[in-house]
């Protein structure tokens, strides 16, 4: 893994009139209100930081929120080489939102989900607060890398798609989290997914699925899942990144 | 009600005639009845019966009526108008007919023998029971061959048709209203000596919906049926039955543990032994869970019915709610329950797992929803071989809740494919699971068809060639309808080694098709019994003039195979004969090549030979051109041909020295000639003076 191809893109969707999401690639940032794909190929000389924060709504100020998260989170990339060191920057986007929300009363309880994926020396760290999902397409079968901190509901009945359980911020009073960590090894080949809930909460995973394994290039598949999720009615906003492990020949020739 | 009204039926048996005015149901019309028999009886009387009756002569039967199989008595034929048959069990056949005289319908039973014990005594007291629960027997007799009852017709189908109709969870109102008809029906019958032994919603039927009016049917002659009594998997009779059935004891409460089961299955939607899908479960499990475990009461949500089902399922006969309880129930009092209910020892501390969304504490459930859902299934077991969260989660919920041989099934194959891992943790959550995988049923029946289908269609063949790598039929082996499934898997991946080796041995390319084809065609053979289907295409395919040319295919086609890989040597005669006729038409034209080409070099030859004469040619031509005149004409231009041909050798000066004398000579004898022309008027000699001197 000398390299990581990455296609992002965030969108208000249809029916809110600004966008709160907040993704953020290798240091690009980007919160527009209606994005479109945009590529990037990025050396992993040093960890590649890939990160989608969603600010809640029904809170104020959830944009301010999911920016300033993803900051903080961009700034400390360069040392991002362990799953410690991911999760204190995330502890530390969450003191963050705390400590700007303390300037202004009426940015009380504003918030966000995170969820962050480091690829550093073949490997993959994922970290996430809130519902905001990494997925890893391996092969042909999309496997779900988060844990949702989603109530879970009662046996017999389905869960409630917008309930979280913890966030960045989101409180009145400085309250810390405890992110979800999970890391693997990465592969040639592998496909990595990071979308905030404005995707997985309108396209079933099959969809998704079907679309990342179907969709060879890049940039298609990405414009190919914002489009379904526009035609779907797009209720929230939505951000995806999709970032590949490229099959290099060069690299298979080191190897051997 | 007096006994006068009741006591005519009992005469008919002896003297028919008399019987019509009886016609019981009389009484029973004045009341609930009319409403009902007026309203649909006369459009269905209206039309059939009049041309049945323009037809065959009254008062007989007709034998020869197509749609009839049954005879029915003389005795009856005289006063009833056959409408249809409702259908016919080993025993008995049923019919609809219409009473000539009052033109109510009536069901006739017609049982196929004679020495069913009739207990005069009992059927009498039926006959003169309270319509009000039960349905009428309006008479009974025997004779011809047939022991027969008659019976009032319930038009609105029974209980089991309307949750048909509205499935899923009734309201409390509702089946309240259910239970204000059966408990009383079951305590009436009760306090005339009689269990019913069968009550379930098919025999529970409807005599009006509005307002609900239910009856207790098959209360008659279908008791001393021993047939009927049965326990058997079409009639559902177990999932009914209390436990003390299993021993064939006849309590007096069996009819009140019926009457829970029926109450949870309204309440719940769900009959107690039924999956989540709809399906059954075995006879065997039934009973298994009959005698471990109390009936699962978490799906009643309302604690006073929770109550009711609680001392209705009651498992100690003596101990069970009855008639009283169930009144005092019923006016807002509380019964003790015998027994505490226990909650379930497998579900202490299990907790929810969460797929697809829906939370599930049960791994039955859970085994329907992975069936139901199966590619979340599949994206679930991928997250295996990666540890993904979803995945943990799932095996930890298998740890805590003690499913062993799930935890075992799914640490047993990381780096397998995930649907065989998922298939063996459905099969360990549910043993009793019907052999589903990705959607597609494999039990021996569906999984013929599907073979067969995929023969006629390449698009079902990459869900078999899954089936085959992944051994998917040993897992199924012993699921419902799939026995012999790991020797027919094991005849399979023989047959398939034995047509992919005779391919290795002939160093034959197979393209990917023709191997996913062959697979399937191994399949269909793979089934009992099934080897030679192929053999006459195989045959077919050996006879194959261009494939026969081939040596090898003579070879392939003239083996005698052994009776295990008969049908591989089919497959592979009909997988290698197009190849190898595609073989012979290849030679074919290539050795059509070979000869142009060969035609074209000859040609060629030819040509290079006279190119390479030609150089001494042109100069030798173009030489006498120039010097004698009178060949010029013939000489230069042959001068000129040979010097162009002199050109594609390496002589070119020589080409070009014919070439050029060549033209000179022409145009020498041009001028020669123009000049003669214009000097013969007027002296010859000057203009030859070389020629003629």
């Amino acid at each position: 893994m000398n390299r990581v191809d990455i296609v992002a893109v965030t969108h208000r969707g249809r029916e809110r009139e600004r966008n709160e999401d907040t993704v953020a690639v290798a240091g690009f940032q980007s919160g527009a209100l209606e994005g479109q794909p945009v590529g990037f190929s990025v050396a992993a000389v040093r960890p590649v930081t890939l990160l989608v924060a969603d600010g809640l709504g029904g809170h104020p100020e959830g944009g301010r929120a999911s920016r300033l998260a993803a900051a903080v989170v961009a700034d400390a990339a360069a040392s991002l080489h362990t799953p410690d060191a991911v999760v204190s920057t995330v502890a530390a986007a969450n003191d963050a939102i705390y400590r700007e929300m303390a300037h202004v009363p009426g940015w009380s309880r504003m918030g966000a989900t995170i969820v962050v994926l480091v690829l550093t020396q073949g490997r993959a760290i994922c970290v996430n607060v809130g519902d905001s999902r990494c997925f890893l397409l391996r092969g042909t079968d999309l496997v779900q890398l988060t844990r949702d901190d989603s109530p879970a509901p009662p046996a017999g009945a389905t869960a409630v798609a917008t309930v979280v359980t913890q966030t960045l911020g989101g409180r009145p009073a400085r309250t810390a989290v405890e992110p979800h960590v999970y890391r693997t090894a990465v592969e040639p080949g592998d496909r990595f997914l990071l979308c905030s809930d404005g995707l997985t909460d309108e396209l079933d995973p099959g969809r998704i699925e079907k679309e990342l394994v179907e969709t060879a290039d890049q940039r298609a598949a990405v414009e190919g899942l914002l489009r379904a999720v526009l035609d779907a009615g797009a209720r929230d906003n939505i951000s995806i990144v999709v970032a590949d492990i490229p099959r290099s020949t060069a690299q298979e020739g080191t190897q051997q | 009600m007096t006994d006068e009204g009741y006591d005519a039926p009992r005469t008919v048996l002896d003297a028919p005639s008399t019987g019509r005015h009886a016609a019981p149901g009389t009484t029973r019309d004045g009341a609930p009845g009319t409403t009902r028999d007026r309203a649909p009886g006369t459009t269905r009387d209206g039309a059939p019966a009049t041309t049945y009756d323009a037809r065959v002569p009254r008062g007989r039967v007709a034998p020869d009526r197509p749609y009839l199989r049954v005879n029915i008595p003389p005795a009856l034929a005289e006063r009833f108008d056959v409408d249809r048959e409702l259908g016919s069990g080993g025993e008995a056949d049923v019919l609809l007919v219409t009473d000539r005289l009052s033109r109510e319908q009536r069901v006739v039973r017609l049982y196929r023998r004679q020495d069913i014990p009739l207990e005069t005594e009992k059927l009498d007291r039926l006959c003169r029971a309270d319509r009000k629960h039960l349905v009428g027997l309006l008479e009974y007799g025997k004779g011809e061959g047939y022991i027969w009852e008659i019976l009032e017709y319930a038009a609105e189908g029974s209980l089991e048709e309307l949750t048909k109709r509205r499935p899923g969870a009734w309201s409390p109102d509702q089946v309240l209203q259910v239970f204000d008809q059966l408990a009383p029906a079951i305590a009436y019958a009760n306090s005339l000596g009689m269990v019913h032994r069968d009550i379930k919603p098919g025999n529970i039927l409807i005599r009006s919906l509005q307002p609900l009016d239910l009856v207790l049917a098959d209360f008659g002659l279908t008791k001393f049926l021993a047939a009927t009594r049965h326990m058997g998997t079409t009639s559902r009779t177990s999932a009914y039955a209390p436990p003390e059935a299993i021993s064939g004891q006849a309590s007096r409460s069996w009819d009140w543990w019926s009457l829970g089961i029926v109450m949870v299955e309204m309440l719940t939607g769900l009959n107690p032994f039924q999956r989540p899908d709809g399906t059954w479960q075995t006879d065997a499990m039934i009973l298994s869970e009959l005698t471990t475990h109390d009936i699962d009461l978490a799906g009643v949500a309302d604690a006073r019915w929770q109550l009711l089902c609680r001392g209705l399922l009651t498992r100690a006969p003596e101990q069970r709610w009855g008639a009283e309880q169930t009144e005092m129930w019923r006016r807002g009092e509380t019964p003790e329950v015998a027994e505490p209910a226990r909650p379930k020892a497998r579900k202490a501390g299990g907790g929810t797992y969460v797929f697809g969304g829906t939370g599930y504490d049960e791994p039955i459930a859970l085994a329907a929803a992975l069936r139901a859902n199966w590619d979340e299934g599949r994206r679930l077991m991928a997250g295996r071989n990666v540890s993904a969260p979803p995945y943990l989660a799932f095996r930890d919920w298998l740890v805590r809740n003690e499913q062993t041989e799930a935890v075992r099934a799914l640490d047993g194959g990381v780096s397998e494919r995930p649907e065989r891992g998922l298939m063996q943790v459905i099969l360990a959550l549910d043993p009793d699971s019907p052999p589903v995988f990705a959607g597609q049923r494999l039990d021996a029946e569906h999984l013929h068809a599907l073979s067969r289908e995929a023969m006629m269609n390449p698009q079902g063949r990459g869900l078999l060639e899954l089936v085959f790598a992944e051994g998917i039929l040993t897992i199924c082996d012993g699921m419902p309808g799939c026995d012999g499934y790991a020797l027919l898997d094991d005849r399979w991946h023989r047959s398939v080694e034995a047509a992919r080796l005779r391919f290795g041995q002939r160093r034959l390319q197979v393209s990917p098709a023709d191997l996913q084809a062959m697979l399937v065609q191994l399949l269909v053979t793979a089934f009992e019994g099934q080897q030679g289907t192929f053999a006459e295409a195989a045959y077919k395919a050996s006879q194959d003039e261009m494939a026969r040319r081939q040596q090898w295919f003579r070879d392939l086609a003239g083996e005698r195979a052994e009776p295990a890989t008969e049908a591989a040597q089919h497959a592979v005669i009909i997988i290698s004969a197009p190849i190898a006729a595609r073989q012979t038409s290849d030679q074919i034209a290539e050795a059509d090549r070979q000869r142009i080409a060969h035609e074209q070099r000859l040609r060629f030859e030819s040509r290079a030979r006279i190119d390479r004469i030609s150089p001494p040619i042109a100069v030798l031509c173009g030489v006498l051109a120039v010097c004698i005149w009178y060949v010029a004409p013939v000489a230069g231009p042959a001068a000129v041909y040979f010097g162009v041909r002199a050109r594609r050798t390496s002589h070119r000066a020589a080409s070009t020295w014919g070439i050029a004398l060549g033209g000179i000579g022409v145009i020498l004898f041009a001028v020669m000639v123009v000049a003669g022309l214009a000097a013969g008027p007027a002296g010859t000699g000057v203009v030859t003076p070389t020629t003629t001197p």
